[in-house]
């Protein structure tokens, strides 16, 4: 594989990649999913009919053409959050790009994108498409639920886990159940603008 | 994007990867799905990436063997310009498809048909 940032005796090649993947456990793959949904949430409308299978297929691709580097350093697991991080940033990156350049908002020649920089390589100051009216959708759907409210408030703030809970008096069961919750309706919401489009 | 959302939303991804087994559990049986159908369909996008790169690889391979087995091949270019030139026309008029790259061809010398001609070889458009 090909790598302009990770030294090649860190990159994984194809074969190390090839026993890698299956040994990814079901729990490794589920954790995946979930988070690709979360990044499509992130950027909603910007995914353009994309959604989280998508976001997690072509950060295998870029992997396994070797476009994007698996240092051997992380496990394969770390790599492909990140891949998939950059890829989602990269396609709302493009997005606000061609917002910008006030291109025709509908492309029909997705496939001709280029390629998201290598992980490190992302601009610094990465202009995401984060749906503010999703999020503050999401919270108004938990408007009439208080620990919901009070959690999503506590994250605003920048509170962690333990700081809420012990803010809140709640246990970490409870919390977790009402984290849960609150996941699912942003993953959800956040799918459903990115099958929509660009529209939104 | 405020920086309350993006807060928000990094705490939520974060949350996934710090997630305990039985947490991603009761995620997936909240939302009503099977924890191994989800898995089984990464599985499966994953596998069929890998097969879709591998028949591309394969694919591309198979075209650059092509054009240099092409290219090896000896063309002799028809020793006058007439001769070029009226190859050259012919070729155009049986692949309409290289009459928009090729759409003012009246203009070229013979120097640009020659060159073209010997493209056109190695794309094996040239019907020897």
């Amino acid at each position: 594989m090909v790598s302009r940032k990770v030294p090649a005796e860190k990159t994984a090649t194809r074969e190390e990649l090839d026993r890698a993947v299956p040994a990814l456990t079901d729990v490794d793959l589920v954790r995946l999913e979930r988070f690709a949904k979360q990044r499509i949430a992130r950027i909603g409308g910007a995914a353009d009919v994309r959604d989280h299978m998508d976001l997690l297929g072509e950060a295998y691709r870029l992997t396994y053409e070797g476009h994007r580097s698996w240092n051997k350093d992380v496990s394969l697991l770390v790599h492909l959050f990140r891949t998939i991080r950059s890829v989602s940033s990269h396609w709302a990156e493009t997005f606000a790009t061609e917002r910008e350049q006030g291109r025709d908002l509908i492309s029909t020649n997705r496939d001709a994108r280029t390629d998201p920089p290598p992980v490190g390589q992302e601009p610094v100051a990465e202009r995401e498409v984060v749906n503010h009216e999703l999020v503050a959708r999401v919270k108004e759907l938990f408007a009439d639920d208080a620990l919901a409210a009070n959690i999503i408030g506590g994250l605003e703030d920048g509170l962690d886990g333990p700081g809420i809970r012990k803010l809140l008096e709640i246990d970490e069961r409870k919390y977790n159940a009402k984290l849960r919750a609150i996941r699912r309706r942003l993953a959800a919401e956040g799918l459903k603008e990115a099958r929509k489009g660009r529209q939104t | 994007m405020t920086d309350r959302d993006k807060r928000l939303m990094d705490a939520m991804e974060q949350s996934i990867i710090d997630a305990s087994e039985e947490d991603l559990r009761a995620d997936v049986a909240e939302s009503g799905e099977d924890f191994a159908q989800v898995a089984s369909s990464v599985r499966d996008r994953l596998a069929r990436v890998r097969k879709e790169a591998q028949q591309r690889a394969l694919r591309a391979a198979r075209e650059g063997y092509e054009r240099s087995q092409r290219a090896e091949r000896s063309f002799t270019l028809p020793p006058t310009p007439a001769g070029r030139r009226e190859l050259f026309e012919r070729t155009i008029a049986r692949h309409p498809e290289l009459n928009v790259q090729f759409r003012d061809f009246a203009a070229l010398n013979d120097d640009d048909i020659a060159s073209a001609l010997q493209d056109l070889f190695e794309l094996g458009k040239i019907d020897e």
